[in-house]
């Protein structure tokens, strides 16, 4: 275990040194070449310079240190007096950058006016990283920072991955570095839904007949507070029979019958015999015979239940009302969706 | 003074505190029966009466009053008398269609000749269920009377009632239909053996001060 511990570490040690050997390489190099132009040793900055963006350069070189080299390069050249040829390293220095400029306090105005007109020779479309954005589509937008080379006309749209309708973020003329916003809806006006989408840029160039476009994927998720499920319908153990079972009617006869046949009952079998009885039970059962037959009557007529339809009718509406008010809470939630948008893994692309 | 206050107050204090305070008239048909040796006498009239009862979750308290004039019928030998009585009675419901009650009743019978006054002491459960909805109830009662006492004679040896009825209760409204047959069986007394019988078919009717 412990030698292989020794054996890892000793591989690394091994490949690390190498990478950061390759980068500070290439660093250490283009920072001599600076110093070297800067004490106008010039001809001795043009090999180190060349050296860096030669095919044959074994050193890892990110775009960046290839940009400044170009610009390096193109200065240099100015200095020299070849425009022609430093106008061509600054074309390709704005080919790899579209946001490459050259600082007035560091060139000379001979030098701007080389990389100016390398700029009106050379047509690019370039945009900044997407930057990572916690977006309120209510009140906040998405900014990109795009940029064309020179006067062109500009057309930014972006829209879901696979999906054929576009928002248009920017239409018309533009030159140079220009800000662009999204605000976070999609085409339908509504809030873009959650995936990956396209940001496409693409230039007409106002001075020479080129077109330049540039396509960043980003990724759009929605940030929405977890919301409420809604109330169950209701089970039967929480309502009550609306309806009288059919038998309820028969019931209702036998009761009012019960009532006679005990009338009766009460007049002959608990009177005494020899006093007898009046009328009055068979009054009663007269009457209660005639109540049962009602009441058999209007039981099969009549089988809802009054009271219990209300009360279920109120538990329908209390849960209604509760389900209402957690809609309203849900599509309060969804109304305060934010959009976290992330550049995507996807690279940059040019068609 | 006080009465009149708490006459005035009392409907208010029923509402606010789930108190139940009702009031019924009676109309009823009695047919009372005597046997004491001589053959049935009967006698049959109308009584006037009234009740009202105070209800307190399940615990209730009925006073009533009724008083009438029986007339003698024809061919029994009967002599007119009037009946007047009040009673009290306290009930309990243990369960929605079973009332347990017991009560006291003061009863008198005047006839022209004597005045003769009773006791009675009861104790019985009355049973209500509902006929239609519950609106329509039916209602069926039976109480034993262990105490009868009438003035020159003995305690009754036997005495029950029993009977049933309907009822409609709707909103503030109560009715009932009752019939109610009262027996009492006197000990004997050499070869006679007196008995008296009183049924009632009455008819109630009044209001309630909460609906039910």
């Amino acid at each position: 275990m412990r030698r292989r511990a020794a054996a890892l570490a000793l591989a690394l040690s091994l490949i690390f040194p190498v990478i950061t050997a390759a980068q500070a390489g290439t660093a250490e190099l283009l920072q001599q070449a600076r110093q070297l132009y800067e004490r106008l040793e010039i001809e001795r900055a043009l090999p180190i310079l060349r050296q860096v963006v030669s095919p044959g350069w074994p050193l890892e070189v990110t775009n960046a240190q290839r940009v400044e080299a170009y610009k390096y390069l193109g200065a240099a050249l100015v200095l020299r007096g070849k425009p022609d040829s430093a106008v061509l390293y600054f074309r390709a220095a704005l080919e790899r950058d579209a946001f490459a400029d050259l600082d007035p306090g560091q060139f000379t105005p001979a030098q701007e006016a080389a990389f100016a007109v390398a700029r009106s020779r050379t047509f690019s479309v370039g945009s900044q990283p997407i930057p990572e954005t916690r977006l309120d589509p209510r009140t906040g937008r998405l900014t990109v920072t795009v940029v064309t080379t020179h006067a062109a006309t500009l057309r930014a749209t972006l829209r879901a991955l696979g999906g054929t309708d576009y928002v248009v973020l920017y239409e018309g003329p533009n030159d140079g570095a220009r800000e662009i916003g999204w605000n976070g809806l999609g085409p339908d006006g509504r809030l873009a839904p959650p995936g990956r989408y396209d940001l496409t840029l693409v230039g007409r160039s106002r001075i020479r007949a080129q077109v330049d476009s540039l396509r960043i994927y980003l990724d759009v998720q929605h940030d929405v507070e977890p919301l409420e499920d809604t109330l169950p319908a209701l089970g039967d153990g929480e309502l009550v029979p609306e309806r009288h079972p059919e038998s309820t009617a028969g019931t209702d006869l036998l009761k009012g019958l019960g009532v006679a046949v005990g009338a009766l009952a009460v007049g002959s079998l608990l009177a005494n015999d020899r006093l007898g009885a009046g009328r009055e039970g068979r009054i009663m059962a007269g009457v209660a015979t005639v109540g049962g037959v009602a009441a058999f009557s209007y039981r099969r007529a009549h089988r809802a239940i009054p009271r219990n339809v209300a009360l279920n009718a109120a538990r329908r509406a209390a849960r209604d009302a509760g389900n209402a008010a957690i809609r309203q809470r849900n599509a309060d939630r969804i109304a305060r969706t934010l959009l976290l948008v992330t550049p995507a893994s996807a690279p940059t692309v040019r068609p | 003074m006080r009465l009149v206050v708490a006459g005035l107050l009392l409907p208010a204090i029923a509402s606010a505190q789930g108190i139940e305070l009702s009031a019924v008239a009676t109309v009823a048909h009695g047919d009372h029966r005597v046997d004491a040796g001589f053959g049935t006498e009967r006698t049959t009239g109308l009584l006037i009466g009234a009740a009202t009862r105070l209800r307190l979750g399940g615990i209730a308290l009925t006073l009533s009053g009724e008083a009438g004039h029986l007339t003698a019928v024809q061919s029994t030998g009967g002599i007119d008398r009037d009946l007047s009585q009040i009673g009290a009675v306290a009930q309990f419901t243990p369960l929605p269609w079973l009332v347990l009650e017991s009560g006291v009743t003061l009863r008198s019978f005047g006839t022209a000749l004597a005045r003769q006054r009773w006791t009675l002491v009861r104790a019985g459960a009355e049973a209500q269920v509902p006929l239609s909805g519950e609106t329509f109830w039916a209602v069926g009662h039976a109480h034993l009377l262990p105490v009868v006492s009438v003035n020159g004679l003995p305690n009754a040896a036997t005495a029950f009632d029993a009977g049933t009825g309907l009822a409609y209760r709707r909103g503030r409204l109560l009715f009932d239909l009752t019939y109610t047959l009262e027996r009492c069986d006197f000990p004997s007394q050499g070869s006679t053996r007196r008995s008296e019988q009183l049924g009632t078919l009455a008819l109630r009717g009044g209001v309630s001060l909460r609906p039910r």
